[in-house]
């Protein structure tokens, strides 16, 4: 690795470091009250303890239970939404009068707050894992039905002439033409609704889980003003977050649209 | 004289209407007649706006005529199909497939077994001077490069019909130059019935049979020029000036109506 090369992971570490440094003199001169706002050291430690076998007083390998549970919520939901959002995208792309009728509706719940449904999402349905899953759904659907329309409607016309003229029928221009190109779009559309899928998992998890999950984590240890658990939690959502938005759709990004050529992403 | 060749397209007294019956409507075409014989390279040169290219999406299939009567081999243009290829200005690759999956596209569509596709492939790259650029992506490749992986992809299935819509617009004065050349010897090898639009008389004296000059809209062929000189042709060989003045003189009296058209 030359300098040019490791130079930018080298201040994107430091940075983080350095920042690291200054909560954990903050939390050592106690400015705050340390219950408040404990030192990083006591949060890691904290969050080593939570991941491992414990110590037998409660149940084991808390924090992956809790970590599995949201993750189970996260990929359920999302997969769901982009499977269904997908297919609604397409639909909305190739037919106008759809597009013409959907659109509306689809521009109004965007700018809605996942969180403001909640509360009536939990009278519809209560607590629990079905709730969860729901918002999430709604959460992610959007970007996607969006950007798959806007895809479908960015192929030039005279791409598909060029496979009509080959003899391609309807259903072989939507596989060979239609859903490939679009593919940038709908690469973009799924990287916005799997980080808005993510917000709004940890956020259902906090109104309505009853047993685990990462978001439930954070919310239930405040009641014990376990505020090292409550960081240790914040800390593996920014972690995992981290994960998906830049390491998840990098690789696939890599393999498709940056291969191609037609990456809508000028920063790879 | 060679024996005459059958009639491959045949256009009879096309008109074209856009949202007729509306006070939007403008007429493109009007009146136009022409017979393509098989294995004729014909361009069509004309204004700009004239409605040349949108003839020869009528041949393609992509735009309806409103009356009139245009067939293939005798028989009613109503889509597209296989039996024309088509190459266009932009080239329009699928960016997402290699120079070996485009061109072999409409092998795969017609089912073709690999073997004939791989064959196919090997000989259509090697006629358009892209060998060892099978496994490249479309957007590693220069504009004309792109063009012939373009004509290539038009030509796999065995079209009876290329047609061409300005192909060489985009590329720069000597690659242009270059995929003139090597456009004339495929189609010595080939064959194939072309229409070839352009807005380049040195291009239309160059390559065709025969040249259409259109009129400006609404547009019909003003006159058919018949280039009557064997191939390679020279810019510098007196009866290829005689034609190119000919026509520059045309082009530039249609040039003129539609100017005074807008005033």
């Amino acid at each position: 690795m030359d300098k040019k090369t490791y130079k930018p992971y080298l201040i994107t570490f430091s940075s983080i470091f350095l920042f690291g440094l200054f909560w954990e003199f903050i939390a050592y001169v106690e400015v705050v009250d340390r219950v408040l706002f404990p030192p990083i050291s006591a949060i890691l430690e904290r969050l080593v303890e939570m991941t491992g076998p414990g110590d037998g007083t409660g149940p084991s390998y808390l924090m992956l239970r809790h970590i599995g549970s949201t993750l189970f919520a996260l990929l359920c939901g999302f997969f769901l939404a982009a499977l269904v959002s997908s297919s609604i995208g397409l639909v909305m792309g190739i037919n106008a009068t759809v597009y013409q009728w959907l659109r509306p509706i689809i521009t109004m719940f965007m700018v809605i707050p996942n969180i403001a449904t909640v509360p009536v999402i939990i009278l519809w349905f209560g607590l629990g894992m079905k709730t969860v899953l729901i918002i999430v759904v709604m959460g992610s659907s959007f970007p996607i039905i969006y950007t798959a329309a806007a895809g479908v409607q960015s192929i030039p016309i005279k791409m598909i002439w060029a496979a009509q003229t080959a003899g391609a029928s309807r259903w072989q221009i939507l596989w060979t033409v239609v859903i490939p190109g679009t593919m940038p779009y709908l690469l973009a559309g799924h990287k916005l609704a799997l980080g808005r899928a993510w917000r709004a998992v940890i956020a259902a998890e906090i109104f309505a889980s009853t047993a685990y999950g990462i978001g439930f984590m954070i919310f239930d240890a405040r009641t014990f003003f376990d505020t090292e658990a409550m960081f240790a939690g914040i800390v593996v959502v920014g972690l995992i977050g981290l994960f998906l938005e830049s390491v998840l759709f990098k690789y696939v990004e890599k393999i498709t649209v940056v291969r191609w050529g037609t990456s809508t992403a000028k920063d790879i | 004289m060679e024996p005459a060749k059958p009639t491959k397209i045949s256009a009879q007294n096309i008109c074209k209407t856009y949202n007729p019956g509306t006070a939007g409507a403008v007429e493109a075409i009007n009146g136009l007649s022409l017979d393509v014989a098989d294995g004729e390279f014909v361009s069509l040169l004309g204004p700009s706006g004239c409605g040349k290219s949108t003839f020869l999406y009528m041949v393609g299939g992509f735009e309806k005529i409103t009356s009139g009567s245009l067939t293939l081999d005798g028989e009613q243009i109503t889509g597209p199909g296989p039996n024309r290829g088509i190459v266009f200005q932009e080239y329009v690759l699928f960016p997402w497939q290699t120079v070996a999956r485009n061109i072999e596209y409409g092998l795969r569509i017609n089912n073709t077994p690999k073997q004939q596709r791989e064959a196919k492939v090997a000989e259509l790259v090697k006629l358009i001077g892209l060998e060892g650029f099978e496994d490249v992506f479309p957007s590693k490749l220069s504009g004309g490069m792109q063009q012939r992986v373009s004509i290539a992809r038009a030509m796999a299935y065995d079209p009876d019909v290329l047609l061409m819509d300005e192909p060489f617009g985009a590329l720069d004065a000597q690659t242009r130059n270059r995929m003139l050349v090597d456009l004339i010897d495929i189609h010595q090898k080939t064959h194939k019935t072309t229409m070839f639009v352009t807005h380049s008389v040195e291009e239309a004296v160059m390559i065709s049979d025969r040249v259409c000059m259109f009129s400006s809209r609404p547009s019909k062929i003003k006159e058919i020029v018949t280039i009557d000189m064997e191939h390679p042709r020279s810019v510098t060989d007196a009866r290829f000036v005689e034609y190119q003045k000919r026509l520059l003189a045309s082009l530039a009296d249609e040039e003129h109506e539609r100017v005074q058209q807008h005033q």
